[in-house]
């Protein structure tokens, strides 16, 4: 009887010390805010600091950041780089379940996933503590953070979908002209004419167009060709899909996949074919740029999106710095400076390919002197965000793939887009 | 005479007493014992297992946005779920994985096993090559296989297209192929680890009974037949269960092979449940979904156990 107790005190102890973990590390992380909030004076700030740049960009952000921790003394940030593909699964869930980090990158188009939540602090009276200038960007890209008049992130650079051209191949084909640009009628015959003096003047292993025709990059030139014709696939909270335009669209591709202007069947490979020569044109995001750059061989030009109907559009997104809400003001006031300080020094995120979100870094010399970058900022103009919605991952999901199923030929250009609409009706509705 | 067997059966009876109280006690004790051995286990079991799967079955009554708000809706995720063409499409899909996959799977693990177990030449060289892909991560096998087998720029494309054959195979271009390339990667995968417990099974077989079949003359392909089959039957049992059960979880291979593409035709029933939990922020609806399947492996798993067991 004895032996029992013994051992059931044991049993018991053992139950505490599991119970115990498991609070222990609640209390800590909130004691240590609490801890730093009171004795400021010549304590270090640290600041956690989540990314999703698994790209070529990532190490780009690694030195930004660590030049920021060498430029000032009082804030110390922390670096973590995340895979892209689950990277708000990841976020999400931290937020929800408040592990989250002091500060994070988000596009703005998961924004709408991330706000409802109410875990992200509105930024307008940190801001102005942290000496923060609103005015600093372009007005397409506030506009693009705002919700319900308040600021909810800050911006840090667009990207978008531009197109990269081979200039040796369009050369050989007389469809340069002097100034390296290309020699094309508008529109959208203009443009396929172009590859069609392609596909007649190049060796016939190399494909006038590549883009990813079974991956995201089909949704993202679907969006920017509907926005070129003035539409976009949600509009006032209705589904706007089942359209003409959107139809057009999808017509367009099917023409250069059965002209064999572009390949089938092509995936994240979109990039290898262009960096090794297999391809003569391609649509791709501009963080392609620095790693196409690595190819010394391949001659290459990076212009925007080019405009095939009424208007300029191109689908973008726009990276930005959040901070979620916790009870340490200072740690988030830290925060706030050091998103400032990643948009000033914009010059340096540019290198990855990124189009800084500060007008006057754009305009800095520094920029303006770089490769590439400064013949395809324009592109910021024309950027048309997604549109704002809590299932936006979904939605586009949803559509992609009856894109690619358009693509595939696995269903008919008409009944795709139908089944799209519905899908995403059924979606929202939910 | 009879008072002396009497007073022997009441001995008896005692001493049995005895021993019965004795081992009473002594398992009681060996209960508790176990009890504290296993606690630290038990513990992190029933917290990191039990109780999200009990947590899961809870939210799958619930509708609402991860992170907002939820809502009770009884069985409105199920009700859905029935009308859900989606649900049927990767219900559909991850049946047809495991109907492909689990004989195949089985087959080639005991072609394998038979091989290496003959005793040639370097077959514990090849033992371990066949072993090997199973040591390897979900992520570095799915990039191994996109890599090979992707079009214009795959490395199978490319040697094709040196030797000049350029007719283009798209590997992930359709339901047929998808599914094959997909079967092709978990065969290379997972066929190892089969043979591991295929050649298990085969050493365990008793060299006499070869012997007894050499002495009466029998023929290698008889030998197979009645002494290596029969003899097999557990192991066997066992591998094709596994094997199943590895089937309806099939996830990491569409997710970085095929992308459930094109278009839903690779999206097994896990991936799906991947898409509601972590795209649409459904976890109610995503946790109805995973019951479901939860179920289907379970009577599976129960009409597998007791047909292999009527048969033994």
């Amino acid at each position: 009887m004895f032996k029992m107790k013994r051992v059931s005190i044991v049993f018991f102890v053992l139950v505490l010390f599991m119970v115990g973990c498991s609070s222990g590390e609640g209390n800590n992380t909130s004691s240590d805010g609490g801890g730093e909030a009171e004795g400021n004076g010549n304590d270090v700030i640290e600041l956690s600091y989540w990314v999703p740049f698994s790209g070529s960009d990532g190490e780009f952000m690694e030195d930004m950041v660590s030049e920021f921790n060498k430029s000032q003394s009082d804030i110390k940030v922390e670096f973590m780089n995340n895979n892209w593909d689950d990277y708000y699964t990841k976020f999400k869930t931290a937020l929800v379940s408040n592990t989250a980090p002091d500060v994070a990158v988000s596009h703005v188009s998961h924004l709408g996933e991330l706000l409802p939540t109410d875990k992200l602090a509105p930024l307008d009276e940190l801001a102005s503590e942290a000496g923060l200038d609103w005015s600093d960007f372009s007005e397409n890209q506030v506009n693009a953070i705002m919700k319900d008049g308040n600021h909810y992130a800050v911006p840090l650079d667009t990207h978008a979908v531009i197109m990269f051209y081979n200039k040796k191949y369009l050369g050989d084909a007389g469809l340069l002209n002097e100034d390296g640009s290309i020699k094309m009628e508008q529109g959208v015959e203009g443009f396929t004419e172009v590859l069609r003096t392609l596909k007649q003047e190049l060796p016939s292993d190399v494909s006038p167009l590549v883009i990813g025709s079974n991956n995201v990059f089909t949704f993202w030139i679907w969006d920017a060709l509907i926005n070129q014709q003035g539409t976009n696939y949600i509009e006032d909270g209705q589904v706007n899909i089942d359209t003409p335009e959107s139809k057009e669209a999808m017509n367009l591709m099917k023409t250069w996949l059965e002209e064999d202007l572009m390949p089938e069947d092509i995936g994240d490979n979109s990039y290898d074919i262009f960096k090794t020569q297999d391809a003569a044109i391609t649509f791709s995001g501009v963080w392609a740029t620095g790693n196409f750059e690595t190819e010394e061989s391949l001659d290459f030009a990076a212009v925007p999106f080019p405009q095939l109907y009424d208007q300029p559009a191109a689908w973008g997104d726009s990276h930005t710095l959040v901070v979620p809400n916790q009870d340490d003001k200072e740690k988030q006031i830290a925060a706030v400076k050091f998103a400032d300080w990643l948009t000033e020094n914009g010059h340096m995120w540019a290198e990855a390919g990124h189009v800084p979100a500060k007008t006057s870094v754009i305009e800095s010399d520094v920029y303006q002197s770089m490769p590439y970058r400064s013949e395809y900022a324009a592109v910021m103009e024309d950027v048309k965000y997604m549109p704002q919605s809590d299932k936006l991952g979904a939605i586009n999901d949803a559509i992609l793939e009856s894109l690619v199923k358009i693509n595939y030929g696995q269903i008919s250009v008409e009944d795709g887009i139908k089944e799209a609409q519905g899908k995403v009706e059924e979606l929202l509705n939910k | 005479m009879q008072s002396d067997t009497v007073v022997k059966k009441d001995l008896n009876k005692d001493i049995k007493k005895n021993i019965n109280l004795a081992s009473k006690r002594e398992r009681m004790k060996n209960y508790v014992y176990a009890l504290v051995f296993l606690a630290p286990f038990m513990v992190l079991y029933l917290w990191f297992w039990v109780y999200p799967i009990v947590q899961g079955f809870i939210s799958s009554f619930y509708t609402g946005s991860y992170g907002v708000e939820q809502t009770f809706a009884g069985f409105e995720n199920y009700i859905y779920m029935a009308q859900d063409s989606k649900f049927w499409v990767s219900f559909g899909n991850t049946l047809y994985f495991v109907l492909i996959s689990t004989p195949t799977i089985v087959v080639l693990g005991l072609l394998m096993a038979l091989f290496v177990n003959m005793k040639l030449k370097g077959t514990t060289i090849l033992r371990s090559i066949y072993f090997m892909p199973y040591m390897l991560s979900i992520s570095v096998m799915g990039s191994i296989w996109v890599f090979i087998l992707q079009s214009r720029t795959g490395l199978l494309s490319e040697t094709l297209k040196m030797v000049g054959i350029t007719t283009e195979i798209q590997w992930f271009g359709s339901w047929e192929m998808g599914w094959l390339s997909i079967l092709i990667a978990t065969l290379w995968w997972t066929a190892g680890f089969n043979m591991i417990l295929f050649l298990a099974g085969l050493q365990e077989i008793p060299d006499d009974l070869y012997e007894a079949a050499d002495i009466d003359g029998a023929s290698s392909w008889k030998k197979f037949w009645y002494i290596t089959l029969p003899s097999l039957k557990g192991v066997t049992a066992m591998v094709i269960l596994l094997q199943t059960i590895a089937s309806f979880k099939l996830f990491g291979q569409t997710f970085l092979i095929t992308n459930g593409g094109p278009g839903i035709s690779t999206t097994p029933l896990v991936h799906y449940v991947y898409q509601i939990a972590f795209r649409q922020w459904e976890m109610g609806y995503a946790s109805a979904v995973s019951f479901v399947l939860f179920i289907a492996v379970l009577l599976i798993s129960l009409i597998q156990y007791k047909v292999t067991k009527t048969k033994k």
